[in-house]
Protein backbone atom coordinates (compact mmCIF):
# COMPACT_ATOMS: atom_id res chain seq x y z
CA UNK A 1 0.00 0.00 0.00
CA UNK A 2 1.17 3.34 -0.90
CA UNK A 3 1.68 6.46 1.32
CA UNK A 4 -1.31 7.82 -0.24
CA UNK A 5 -3.33 5.14 0.06
CA UNK A 6 -2.42 4.49 3.53
CA UNK A 7 -3.38 8.28 4.96
CA UNK A 8 -6.55 7.79 2.74
CA UNK A 9 -7.53 4.28 4.71
CA UNK A 10 -6.35 6.21 8.07
CA UNK A 11 -8.50 8.74 7.66
CA UNK A 12 -11.38 6.14 6.86
CA UNK A 13 -11.29 4.79 9.64
CA UNK A 14 -11.16 7.90 11.76
CA UNK A 15 -14.19 9.30 10.45
CA UNK A 16 -16.00 5.88 10.89
CA UNK A 17 -14.70 5.86 14.69
CA UNK A 18 -15.79 9.50 15.48
CA UNK A 19 -19.12 8.36 13.61
CA UNK A 20 -22.60 8.97 16.06
CA UNK A 21 -23.40 5.37 17.15
CA UNK A 22 -26.91 4.89 16.94
CA UNK A 23 -28.24 2.72 19.73
CA UNK A 24 -31.79 1.42 18.71
CA UNK A 25 -34.35 2.40 16.61
CA UNK A 26 -33.42 5.77 14.45
CA UNK A 27 -35.54 8.79 14.45
CA UNK A 28 -37.19 8.20 11.24
CA UNK A 29 -37.70 4.46 11.94
CA UNK A 30 -39.32 6.08 15.65
CA UNK A 31 -41.47 8.13 13.26
CA UNK A 32 -42.61 5.83 11.00
CA UNK A 33 -43.83 3.69 13.51
CA UNK A 34 -47.28 4.67 14.75
CA UNK A 35 -46.86 2.95 18.10
CA UNK A 36 -43.33 4.40 18.94
CA UNK A 37 -44.60 7.79 17.55
CA UNK A 38 -47.10 8.34 19.73
CA UNK A 39 -45.17 7.33 22.72
CA UNK A 40 -42.41 9.27 21.87
CA UNK A 41 -45.09 12.50 21.99
CA UNK A 42 -46.45 11.16 25.08
CA UNK A 43 -42.64 11.25 26.23
CA UNK A 44 -42.15 15.19 25.17
CA UNK A 45 -45.37 15.99 26.12
CA UNK A 46 -45.01 15.18 29.94
CA UNK A 47 -41.07 15.77 30.02
CA UNK A 48 -42.29 18.58 32.11
CA UNK A 49 -40.40 21.38 30.19
CA UNK A 50 -42.55 23.75 27.38
CA UNK A 51 -40.00 23.59 25.23
CA UNK A 52 -40.32 19.77 25.02
CA UNK A 53 -44.52 20.07 24.63
CA UNK A 54 -44.51 22.66 21.94
CA UNK A 55 -41.93 20.16 20.34
CA UNK A 56 -44.31 17.60 20.25
CA UNK A 57 -47.35 19.53 19.21
CA UNK A 58 -44.87 20.61 16.01
CA UNK A 59 -44.11 16.91 15.41
CA UNK A 60 -47.64 15.80 15.71
CA UNK A 61 -48.61 18.65 13.06
CA UNK A 62 -45.41 17.66 10.40
CA UNK A 63 -44.05 20.99 11.07
CA UNK A 64 -40.61 20.73 12.53
CA UNK A 65 -37.81 23.59 12.62
CA UNK A 66 -34.26 22.24 11.03
CA UNK A 67 -32.81 23.17 15.03
CA UNK A 68 -35.53 20.93 15.97
CA UNK A 69 -33.80 17.40 14.70
CA UNK A 70 -30.96 17.85 17.19
CA UNK A 71 -33.27 18.06 20.31
CA UNK A 72 -35.41 15.03 18.72
CA UNK A 73 -32.02 12.73 18.47
CA UNK A 74 -31.24 13.37 21.96
CA UNK A 75 -34.40 13.21 23.07
CA UNK A 76 -34.43 9.81 20.78
CA UNK A 77 -31.77 8.28 23.07
CA UNK A 78 -33.65 8.76 26.06
CA UNK A 79 -37.06 7.22 24.59
CA UNK A 80 -34.70 4.13 23.19
CA UNK A 81 -33.54 3.61 27.00
CA UNK A 82 -37.01 3.61 28.50
CA UNK A 83 -38.17 1.49 25.30
CA UNK A 84 -35.42 -1.18 26.50
CA UNK A 85 -36.23 -1.25 30.12
CA UNK A 86 -40.00 -1.70 28.91
CA UNK A 87 -39.47 -4.43 26.94
CA UNK A 88 -36.94 -6.09 29.91
CA UNK A 89 -39.53 -5.97 31.92
CA UNK A 90 -42.11 -7.29 29.22
CA UNK A 91 -40.06 -10.43 29.37
CA UNK A 92 -39.53 -10.98 33.24
CA UNK A 93 -43.03 -11.58 32.99
CA UNK A 94 -43.53 -14.93 32.73
CA UNK A 95 -46.23 -16.98 34.36
CA UNK A 96 -43.99 -18.78 36.77
CA UNK A 97 -42.99 -14.87 37.82
CA UNK A 98 -46.27 -14.01 38.11
CA UNK A 99 -47.43 -16.98 39.76
CA UNK A 100 -44.71 -16.82 42.18
CA UNK A 101 -45.58 -13.12 43.12
CA UNK A 102 -49.91 -13.99 43.45
CA UNK A 103 -48.48 -16.96 45.95
CA UNK A 104 -47.18 -14.54 48.37
CA UNK A 105 -49.66 -12.00 47.88
CA UNK A 106 -53.67 -12.97 48.21
CA UNK A 107 -55.09 -9.94 46.65
CA UNK A 108 -53.18 -10.58 43.38
CA UNK A 109 -53.66 -14.19 43.85
CA UNK A 110 -57.37 -13.43 43.95
CA UNK A 111 -56.85 -11.61 40.23
CA UNK A 112 -55.01 -14.10 39.20
CA UNK A 113 -57.99 -16.41 39.68
CA UNK A 114 -60.68 -14.25 38.24
CA UNK A 115 -58.39 -13.00 34.92
CA UNK A 116 -55.84 -16.05 34.23
CA UNK A 117 -52.29 -15.52 34.02
CA UNK A 118 -51.43 -15.40 30.18
CA UNK A 119 -54.24 -12.43 30.64
CA UNK A 120 -52.98 -10.81 33.75
CA UNK A 121 -49.43 -10.73 32.07
CA UNK A 122 -51.32 -9.51 28.54
CA UNK A 123 -53.04 -6.42 30.71
CA UNK A 124 -49.70 -5.66 32.30
CA UNK A 125 -47.26 -5.91 29.57
CA UNK A 126 -49.79 -3.66 27.77
CA UNK A 127 -49.12 -0.78 29.88
CA UNK A 128 -45.50 -0.75 30.72
CA UNK A 129 -44.28 1.30 27.53
CA UNK A 130 -46.73 3.77 27.98
CA UNK A 131 -45.82 4.27 31.96
CA UNK A 132 -42.05 4.58 30.97
CA UNK A 133 -42.82 7.43 29.05
CA UNK A 134 -45.73 9.28 31.29
CA UNK A 135 -44.59 8.26 35.12
CA UNK A 136 -40.66 7.51 35.64
CA UNK A 137 -40.88 7.71 38.96
CA UNK A 138 -43.80 4.87 39.29
CA UNK A 139 -41.82 2.85 36.89
CA UNK A 140 -38.48 3.06 38.07
CA UNK A 141 -40.00 1.55 41.15
CA UNK A 142 -41.50 -1.13 39.59
CA UNK A 143 -37.94 -1.81 37.98
CA UNK A 144 -36.20 -1.55 41.14
CA UNK A 145 -38.55 -4.22 42.58
CA UNK A 146 -37.98 -6.50 39.57
CA UNK A 147 -34.22 -5.95 39.79
CA UNK A 148 -34.76 -7.47 44.08
CA UNK A 149 -36.60 -10.13 42.49
CA UNK A 150 -34.12 -10.54 40.50
CA UNK A 151 -31.07 -10.82 42.15
CA UNK A 152 -32.75 -12.98 45.28
CA UNK A 153 -33.80 -15.60 42.96
CA UNK A 154 -30.22 -15.20 41.54
CA UNK A 155 -28.89 -15.99 44.65
CA UNK A 156 -27.14 -12.47 45.46
CA UNK A 157 -28.24 -13.00 49.28
CA UNK A 158 -26.97 -16.29 48.87
CA UNK A 159 -23.71 -15.00 50.97
CA UNK A 160 -25.30 -14.19 53.55
CA UNK A 161 -27.28 -16.93 54.00
CA UNK A 162 -24.38 -19.31 53.99
CA UNK A 163 -22.43 -17.12 56.84
CA UNK A 164 -25.86 -17.05 58.77
CA UNK A 165 -25.63 -20.84 58.60
CA UNK A 166 -22.25 -21.43 59.04
CA UNK A 167 -22.43 -19.27 62.50
CA UNK A 168 -25.66 -20.61 63.42
CA UNK A 169 -23.33 -24.08 63.04
CA UNK A 170 -20.09 -22.98 64.59
CA UNK A 171 -22.47 -21.93 67.89
CA UNK A 172 -24.49 -24.67 67.74
CA UNK A 173 -28.19 -23.07 67.51
CA UNK A 174 -30.50 -25.03 66.99
CA UNK A 175 -33.96 -23.38 67.77
CA UNK A 176 -35.70 -26.46 68.21
CA UNK A 177 -39.20 -23.78 68.20
CA UNK A 178 -38.07 -22.89 64.99
CA UNK A 179 -38.07 -25.88 63.30
CA UNK A 180 -41.15 -27.17 65.28
CA UNK A 181 -43.01 -24.43 63.07
CA UNK A 182 -42.02 -25.22 59.93
CA UNK A 183 -42.71 -28.56 60.30
CA UNK A 184 -46.78 -27.70 60.21
CA UNK A 185 -47.82 -29.00 57.34
CA UNK A 186 -51.28 -26.25 57.41
CA UNK A 187 -50.12 -23.55 55.82
CA UNK A 188 -52.02 -21.08 57.40
CA UNK A 189 -51.48 -22.35 61.31
CA UNK A 190 -47.52 -22.40 60.48
CA UNK A 191 -47.29 -18.52 59.04
CA UNK A 192 -49.34 -17.59 62.37
CA UNK A 193 -46.58 -20.20 64.19
CA UNK A 194 -43.67 -18.80 62.28
CA UNK A 195 -45.45 -15.00 62.54
CA UNK A 196 -45.61 -15.81 66.59
CA UNK A 197 -42.12 -16.98 66.80
CA UNK A 198 -41.10 -14.48 64.80
CA UNK A 199 -42.32 -11.81 66.74
CA UNK A 200 -41.20 -13.38 70.23
CA UNK A 201 -37.53 -13.62 68.88
CA UNK A 202 -37.60 -10.20 67.81
CA UNK A 203 -38.73 -8.59 70.89
CA UNK A 204 -35.89 -10.50 71.95
CA UNK A 205 -33.52 -9.23 68.89
CA UNK A 206 -34.58 -5.68 69.95
CA UNK A 207 -34.07 -6.18 73.96
CA UNK A 208 -30.33 -7.66 73.05
CA UNK A 209 -29.49 -4.71 70.55
CA UNK A 210 -30.82 -2.60 73.75
CA UNK A 211 -28.80 -4.15 76.33
CA UNK A 212 -25.54 -3.96 74.05
CA UNK A 213 -25.54 -0.50 73.23
CA UNK A 214 -27.77 0.62 76.47
CA UNK A 215 -30.08 2.36 73.43
CA UNK A 216 -27.32 3.94 71.13
CA UNK A 217 -26.16 1.07 68.83
CA UNK A 218 -23.17 1.74 68.33
CA UNK A 219 -20.09 -1.02 67.86
CA UNK A 220 -17.39 0.80 69.57
CA UNK A 221 -18.91 2.38 72.37
CA UNK A 222 -20.91 -0.89 73.44
CA UNK A 223 -17.00 -2.85 74.34
CA UNK A 224 -15.90 -0.30 76.08
CA UNK A 225 -19.13 0.42 78.39
CA UNK A 226 -18.88 -3.02 78.81
CA UNK A 227 -15.10 -2.73 80.97
CA UNK A 228 -17.40 -0.71 83.55
CA UNK A 229 -19.21 -3.92 84.36
CA UNK A 230 -18.57 -5.35 87.93
CA UNK A 231 -21.27 -6.65 89.89
CA UNK A 232 -23.14 -9.66 88.73
CA UNK A 233 -20.89 -11.39 86.09
CA UNK A 234 -23.02 -14.23 86.09
CA UNK A 235 -26.52 -12.64 85.61
CA UNK A 236 -24.82 -10.89 82.79
CA UNK A 237 -23.08 -13.36 80.42
CA UNK A 238 -26.38 -15.72 81.04
CA UNK A 239 -29.08 -12.89 79.84
CA UNK A 240 -26.13 -12.55 76.80
CA UNK A 241 -26.27 -16.76 76.66
CA UNK A 242 -30.53 -16.11 76.19
CA UNK A 243 -30.32 -13.20 73.87
CA UNK A 244 -27.88 -14.92 71.66
CA UNK A 245 -30.30 -18.21 71.57
CA UNK A 246 -32.88 -15.36 70.49
CA UNK A 247 -30.91 -13.67 67.71
CA UNK A 248 -29.99 -16.67 66.61
CA UNK A 249 -33.90 -18.01 66.24
CA UNK A 250 -34.40 -15.05 64.51
CA UNK A 251 -31.25 -15.44 62.07
CA UNK A 252 -31.85 -19.12 61.67
CA UNK A 253 -35.12 -18.31 59.34
CA UNK A 254 -32.83 -17.99 56.24
CA UNK A 255 -33.67 -15.75 53.47
CA UNK A 256 -33.66 -19.00 51.45
CA UNK A 257 -36.37 -20.48 53.42
CA UNK A 258 -40.08 -21.00 52.10
CA UNK A 259 -42.13 -18.31 51.08
CA UNK A 260 -44.33 -18.25 54.04
CA UNK A 261 -41.53 -17.66 56.22
CA UNK A 262 -40.44 -14.74 54.86
CA UNK A 263 -44.19 -13.12 54.72
CA UNK A 264 -44.56 -14.16 57.90
CA UNK A 265 -41.04 -12.67 58.75
CA UNK A 266 -41.12 -9.52 57.20
CA UNK A 267 -45.02 -8.32 58.50
CA UNK A 268 -44.11 -9.57 62.28
CA UNK A 269 -40.19 -8.58 62.91
CA UNK A 270 -40.09 -5.99 60.45
CA UNK A 271 -42.90 -4.04 61.55
CA UNK A 272 -42.68 -0.80 61.09
CA UNK A 273 -42.42 0.91 57.50
CA UNK A 274 -38.91 1.50 56.50
CA UNK A 275 -38.97 5.52 55.96
CA UNK A 276 -40.67 5.97 52.60
CA UNK A 277 -42.34 9.35 52.86
CA UNK A 278 -45.61 10.01 53.44
CA UNK A 279 -48.49 7.35 51.88
CA UNK A 280 -51.74 8.20 52.05
CA UNK A 281 -54.05 4.96 53.28
CA UNK A 282 -57.90 3.97 52.56
CA UNK A 283 -59.28 6.52 54.69
CA UNK A 284 -57.21 9.53 53.99
CA UNK A 285 -58.30 8.71 50.39
CA UNK A 286 -61.61 9.16 50.55
CA UNK A 287 -61.37 12.86 50.00
CA UNK A 288 -60.05 12.23 46.55
CA UNK A 289 -62.88 10.05 45.58
CA UNK A 290 -65.03 11.49 42.83
CA UNK A 291 -67.27 14.43 44.38
CA UNK A 292 -70.04 15.47 41.60
CA UNK A 293 -71.30 18.53 43.74
CA UNK A 294 -68.26 19.84 44.09
CA UNK A 295 -66.48 19.20 41.19
CA UNK A 296 -69.62 21.01 39.11
CA UNK A 297 -69.52 23.47 41.67
CA UNK A 298 -65.63 24.25 40.71
CA UNK A 299 -66.58 23.94 36.85
CA UNK A 300 -69.47 26.62 37.30
CA UNK A 301 -66.69 29.08 39.06
CA UNK A 302 -63.92 28.08 36.57
CA UNK A 303 -66.38 29.38 34.01
CA UNK A 304 -66.83 32.86 35.77
CA UNK A 305 -63.17 33.53 36.05
CA UNK A 306 -62.41 32.95 32.47
CA UNK A 307 -62.04 35.96 30.45
CA UNK A 308 -63.35 37.39 27.99
CA UNK A 309 -66.87 36.26 29.63
CA UNK A 310 -68.00 33.18 28.68
CA UNK A 311 -71.08 33.54 26.84
CA UNK A 312 -68.92 35.51 24.33
CA UNK A 313 -67.01 31.90 23.66
CA UNK A 314 -68.02 30.08 20.66
CA UNK A 315 -68.64 26.22 20.94
CA UNK A 316 -64.82 25.34 20.20
CA UNK A 317 -63.19 27.86 22.76
CA UNK A 318 -65.70 26.14 24.95
CA UNK A 319 -64.95 22.85 24.54
CA UNK A 320 -61.29 23.63 24.31
CA UNK A 321 -61.75 25.15 28.07
CA UNK A 322 -63.66 22.68 29.47
CA UNK A 323 -61.34 19.64 28.01
CA UNK A 324 -58.69 22.08 29.86
CA UNK A 325 -60.32 21.80 33.16
CA UNK A 326 -61.10 17.93 32.99
CA UNK A 327 -57.44 17.18 32.24
CA UNK A 328 -56.51 20.02 35.24
CA UNK A 329 -58.71 17.50 37.27
CA UNK A 330 -57.35 14.08 36.48
CA UNK A 331 -53.91 15.94 36.89
CA UNK A 332 -54.26 17.11 40.51
CA UNK A 333 -55.51 13.09 41.25
CA UNK A 334 -53.11 11.77 39.44
CA UNK A 335 -50.73 9.93 41.82
CA UNK A 336 -47.46 10.54 42.58
CA UNK A 337 -45.08 8.32 43.75
CA UNK A 338 -43.88 9.73 46.92
CA UNK A 339 -47.21 10.17 48.38
CA UNK A 340 -48.92 7.19 46.24
CA UNK A 341 -49.90 3.53 47.32
CA UNK A 342 -51.68 0.93 46.32
CA UNK A 343 -55.00 3.27 47.24
CA UNK A 344 -54.08 6.20 45.82
CA UNK A 345 -53.83 4.80 42.23
CA UNK A 346 -57.45 2.70 42.52
CA UNK A 347 -58.61 6.01 43.51
CA UNK A 348 -56.99 7.93 40.79
CA UNK A 349 -58.01 5.49 38.30
CA UNK A 350 -61.44 5.45 39.33
CA UNK A 351 -61.87 8.85 39.30
CA UNK A 352 -60.34 9.33 35.91
CA UNK A 353 -63.44 7.21 34.31
CA UNK A 354 -65.42 8.86 37.08
CA UNK A 355 -64.84 12.34 35.52
CA UNK A 356 -64.21 11.23 31.68
CA UNK A 357 -68.20 9.79 32.46
CA UNK A 358 -69.17 12.92 33.67
CA UNK A 359 -67.67 15.36 30.75
CA UNK A 360 -70.73 15.99 29.01
CA UNK A 361 -72.94 16.77 32.24
CA UNK A 362 -70.39 19.89 32.33
CA UNK A 363 -72.50 22.13 30.84
CA UNK A 364 -70.93 24.60 28.04
CA UNK B 1 -72.77 7.75 30.65
CA UNK B 2 -72.05 3.82 31.74
CA UNK B 3 -74.50 2.86 34.14
CA UNK B 4 -72.19 -0.54 34.84
CA UNK B 5 -69.73 1.63 36.07
CA UNK B 6 -71.56 4.37 37.91
CA UNK B 7 -73.24 1.01 39.65
CA UNK B 8 -69.87 -0.11 40.66
CA UNK B 9 -68.43 3.04 41.20
CA UNK B 10 -71.14 3.97 43.89
CA UNK B 11 -71.19 0.06 45.41
CA UNK B 12 -67.76 0.70 46.02
CA UNK B 13 -67.96 3.92 47.76
CA UNK B 14 -70.20 2.33 50.47
CA UNK B 15 -67.33 0.15 51.04
CA UNK B 16 -64.99 3.45 51.54
CA UNK B 17 -67.67 5.37 53.52
CA UNK B 18 -67.67 2.30 55.91
CA UNK B 19 -63.89 2.73 55.84
CA UNK B 20 -64.24 -0.94 54.94
CA UNK B 21 -60.56 -1.72 53.50
CA UNK B 22 -60.87 -5.30 53.19
CA UNK B 23 -64.54 -5.27 52.02
CA UNK B 24 -63.24 -2.84 49.12
CA UNK B 25 -60.55 -4.78 48.39
CA UNK B 26 -62.74 -7.62 47.93
CA UNK B 27 -65.10 -5.80 45.95
CA UNK B 28 -62.70 -4.53 43.61
CA UNK B 29 -61.05 -8.57 42.70
CA UNK B 30 -64.91 -10.25 43.01
CA UNK B 31 -66.31 -7.87 40.50
CA UNK B 32 -63.16 -6.97 38.23
CA UNK B 33 -64.50 -8.32 34.93
CA UNK B 34 -67.45 -6.26 35.83
CA UNK B 35 -65.81 -2.88 34.94
CA UNK B 36 -64.87 -1.24 32.04
CA UNK B 37 -61.75 -2.42 30.43
CA UNK B 38 -59.79 0.11 30.68
CA UNK B 39 -60.44 0.47 34.46
CA UNK B 40 -60.35 -3.18 34.55
CA UNK B 41 -56.63 -2.89 33.61
CA UNK B 42 -55.67 -0.18 35.30
CA UNK B 43 -57.01 -2.03 38.90
CA UNK B 44 -54.66 -5.36 37.04
CA UNK B 45 -51.73 -3.51 37.14
CA UNK B 46 -52.38 -1.27 40.57
CA UNK B 47 -52.67 -4.89 42.22
CA UNK B 48 -49.33 -6.38 40.20
CA UNK B 49 -47.36 -3.25 41.39
CA UNK B 50 -49.00 -3.65 45.23
CA UNK B 51 -47.67 -7.73 44.88
CA UNK B 52 -44.07 -6.46 43.88
CA UNK B 53 -43.72 -3.84 45.77
CA UNK B 54 -44.45 -5.99 49.06
CA UNK B 55 -42.23 -8.56 47.64
CA UNK B 56 -39.55 -6.37 46.94
CA UNK B 57 -39.80 -4.52 50.63
CA UNK B 58 -40.32 -8.11 52.13
CA UNK B 59 -36.45 -9.47 50.56
CA UNK B 60 -35.00 -6.07 51.85
CA UNK B 61 -36.10 -5.85 55.14
CA UNK B 62 -35.26 -9.67 56.46
CA UNK B 63 -31.65 -8.86 54.38
CA UNK B 64 -31.27 -6.08 56.49
CA UNK B 65 -32.53 -7.94 59.63
CA UNK B 66 -30.25 -10.45 59.18
CA UNK B 67 -27.42 -8.28 58.39
CA UNK B 68 -27.86 -6.72 61.90
CA UNK B 69 -28.39 -9.85 63.32
CA UNK B 70 -24.96 -11.31 62.19
CA UNK B 71 -23.26 -7.85 63.91
CA UNK B 72 -25.42 -8.54 67.48
CA UNK B 73 -24.19 -11.98 67.37
CA UNK B 74 -20.83 -10.84 66.93
CA UNK B 75 -21.15 -8.39 69.61
CA UNK B 76 -22.79 -10.61 71.73
CA UNK B 77 -19.91 -12.47 71.24
CA UNK B 78 -17.51 -10.12 71.95
CA UNK B 79 -18.88 -9.13 75.06
CA UNK B 80 -19.35 -12.35 76.56
CA UNK B 81 -15.56 -12.42 75.84
CA UNK B 82 -14.87 -8.78 77.99
CA UNK B 83 -16.86 -10.22 80.84
CA UNK B 84 -15.22 -13.64 81.51
CA UNK B 85 -11.70 -11.95 81.43
CA UNK B 86 -13.28 -9.30 84.34
CA UNK B 87 -14.72 -12.36 85.92
CA UNK B 88 -10.95 -13.86 85.67
CA UNK B 89 -9.39 -10.92 86.73
CA UNK B 90 -11.47 -10.53 89.70
CA UNK B 91 -10.98 -13.95 90.66
CA UNK B 92 -7.33 -13.57 90.35
CA UNK B 93 -6.92 -10.15 92.06
CA UNK B 94 -9.34 -12.22 95.06
CA UNK B 95 -6.63 -14.84 95.13
CA UNK B 96 -3.86 -12.33 95.67
CA UNK B 97 -4.97 -10.67 97.99
CA UNK B 98 -5.40 -13.58 100.50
Amino acid sequence: MGILDSIRKSKIEKKEKDAPVVVGPTLDDVMQDPERFHLFGEMLKTGGSKELSELAERMAAKNLDQGDFAILEKQRKIFNEKMNSAERVEKWLTKENIMDLARNHPSFKGVIGVLDPEKVIEVIQSQLKGMSVTDEARFKKLLSGIDKSESFKNGAFKKLDEDIEKFLKDKKISPQEYKDAIAIEDEKKKAEALEKLADRTNTDFKKAINFLSRGKWGKDTTLSDLHGFEASSAEVIAELDNYQKSVGATLFASLNSNESMRKAMSHAIVGEEAPQGPKKGFRELRKDAFDEAKIDADWENEKKRIKPAWSGLDLEKKKKERNRFISEQVAAHKVEDVGGGFWARIFATLFDRKIEDHREDFKL
Amino acid sequence: MNDTFTDLYNEFMVFVERGDEAGARKFLIDNLTKFPKDVQDKLTFAFFEEALTDEAKSITDIAELQKQGLEAMSQIDKAKKVIEDQVKIKDLKAKLSK
